[in-house]
Order: structure tokens, then sequence, then C-alpha cells
């Protein structure tokens, strides 16, 4: 677990470095699989939260898997899937988040990139509200 | 571009098929057309039968779609899995009016970003994503793409003894022209020995052996 833990603050600050990122402030939303990290840590539709509580709310669930492994308690694959989760985002909302940033999960944020894809296409042919069929 | 009905979200962990029920951004799932769960395109697009396989499958769809490629095929493609030939071939035996295109990481991030801005009321709010293989966030003028996401970690949590890779780069005593096999691998003890930079980045040390 600390190796991945590792793993994934090195690749963040390589990510920082290499690109140049600012920063992100003001309300960071979350989608597609942070969803699923969001409803396990019991934050799915909650209001904002400040970025030191969603920051320790992921150190919580990673103190929880911690103990887990401690017990010798055996992962199963969907807890290795939300482990890993959990660590990339820590690793990343602790590398990119300015500390005014608020957190937020809606479950509409379960998105497919082929939705925006979708809608570019209207939006470059014209949008209508009407069904297509 | 051709408007498209049927979208293809060919990911690292696996492909999806949506079709868009209304304008607006609606979707819908659809199953794969040849039953049975979609196989993962950047690991069957190295292989003749995987590509007739996928092909033959899309002729059973309503209309062609689009199919993106994510993560999972740029990782491919950058490691030399997957070539352009491959791409190409695989193109050559879609059906009509298909398209077959590999995302780039902000092209994914902008297609998410706009999703993002159908359903969520706030639109000065950024966004953070997570796949398999990539990250993205940000919001409009500041999107980033980030080449690691979950598989970094599982990949690493599910094999502790990670991995072969590390073991040739640091065995300079024992110089081996053998690409690596599944036996030599580096026992977990022993990882905490190795220079940081390998422990993170065991992919990129593969390109350098």
């Amino acid at each position: 677990m600390d190796a991945a833990a590792h793993a994934y603050r090195a690749a963040a600050a390589t990510a920082v470095a290499e690109q140049g990122l600012a920063p992100l402030d003001g309300v960071v939303v979350g989608i597609t699989d942070v969803v699923d990290v969001a409803e396990a840590l019991g934050l799915l539709d909650a209001p904002p939260l400040p970025l030191v509580a969603f920051m320790a709310s992921l150190e919580n669930c990673v103190a929880q898997f911690r103990n887990r492994d401690r017990a010798r308690e055996g992962l199963g694959r969907r807890d290795v899937h939300l482990l890993a989760r959990v660590l990339a985002l820590r690793a990343v909302a602790g590398a990119l988040l300015a500390p005014s940033a608020r957190f937020v999960c809606p479950s509409a944020g379960r998105l497919s990139w082929t939705e925006g894809f979708f809608l570019s296409a209207e939006d470059e042919h014209g949008t209508a509200a009407a069904p297509i069929e | 571009m051709p408007t498209h009905e049927l979208a293809l979200d060919c990911g690292s962990g696996g492909t999806r098929i949506w079709r868009r029920t209304t304008r607006g951004g609606a979707i819908e799932r659809v199953a794969w057309p040849a039953g049975g769960k979609a196989p993962v395109l950047s690991a069957i697009l190295s292989s003749t039968d995987g590509r007739e396989a996928f092909a033959a499958a899309l002729r059973g769809l309503p209309s062609p779609p689009f199919i993106g490629a994510t993560a999972g095929m740029r990782h491919a493609m950058s490691t030399g899995v997957v070539t352009e030939d491959h791409v190409d071939a695989l193109r050559a035996l879609l059906p009509a009016g298909a398209v077959l295109a590999v995302l780039s990481p902000l092209d994914e991030a902008r297609h998410e970003l706009r999703a993002l801005r159908q359903c969520y009321p706030d639109q000065s709010a950024a966004m953070i994503s997570l796949g398999g293989k990539s990250m993205q966030l940000g919001r409009e003028g500041s999107l980033a793409s980030l080449p690691f996401a979950m598989h970094l970690g599982s990949d690493m949590l599910e094999e502790p003894g990670v991995c072969l890779y590390l073991y040739v780069y640091t065995s300079p005593a024992r110089p081996s022209r053998r690409p690596p096999c599944a036996g030599a691998r580096l026992p977990a003890a022993g990882e905490a020995a190795l220079p940081a930079p390998v422990r993170a980045h065991p992919r990129q040390v593969i390109d350098l052996y």
C-alpha cells in the first residue's frame, strides 16, 4: 500500500512539474469513477466540502484499509480498485487542489465522455430540445 | 463531422456502447451485439482474429458508431503493444460510416467537461475525473490530463511482489539480453531499496530496458 501511495504521489508531482499545472480553486466536481469513491466515503450528493475535510475523509478511508491489512484481511478486487482510486485521488487532490477548493460529487457525475461527444455534435449542428425519435 | 447516434467508449477496462436517446445529452447503454461482454479494444487490436470479431460485432448495430478509444489505447500505443497499422487495419474492416478515433487526453477532458456542464448547475465549477489509466481535471481554459489512474495502484496492490522490470533494471551484475520473464520478480522486501524514481515509474523502466 505504501509503494502504491508513493507511486501516486510521485506521478502527481511529475505531472505538475512537467505540465506546469496550477492548483484548482473554487468548486471541484467529482465525476466518472470519482463517484464510486464519493459513494464509499458517504460524500455522494453532499454539499460542497472544504478541501481539508475531503482530504481527511480520504485519509480515514486509507487508515481503514491499513487496519484491514494489519489484520491480514484479504482484499477483494472491488476493495483493491476502491483503495487504488482513493490513493490516486488523495495524491492528485493534495497536489492540484488549492486549499480554498471545495469538493462536491453529485450522483449525476456518473457520466461518460460520450455524453459530451453527443452534446458537442449537437452544439455544432444546432441544438433542439425535442427527442430525436 | 457526421452525426452519430451511437458511440463506443473503448477504455482500459472495457468497451461500452452508448446511444443518445434525446437531444440534450441523455444516453442509454446498448448491449454488445455479439452477446456477452465486449472486449477491451486495446487488448485485441493487435490480433487479426480480434479485429475481425470486433468489426463483425459492430455490423450488428443499427447504425454506424463513433468509436472513441481512450487512455488504455494511448498507453498500448505508447508502449508499442498496438501500432497505427493495427488501428488502420481495424478501420478497413469497419462498417461504412463508422469512425474510429484515438481520443487525445484533452479531447477526452473536453467531452467530459461538456457533459458536466449539462448536468451540474454551477457553470464555473472545475471537474476531477478518474478512469482506468488517466485522470482529467480542470475547467475551460485550464484542462489537463494525467497519464495515470486506478491501474497504477491496483496493479501494485494486486501484485505486491512488483515487478520483473525493476529486477532487470537493478541487476547490472547480471546483464541479460533476454526479455523479462514472468519468473523474474523482485521480492517485495527488496523494493524499498530501489531508487525512488524507479519505484515510482516502473513502466518507464520498461521503456529504458
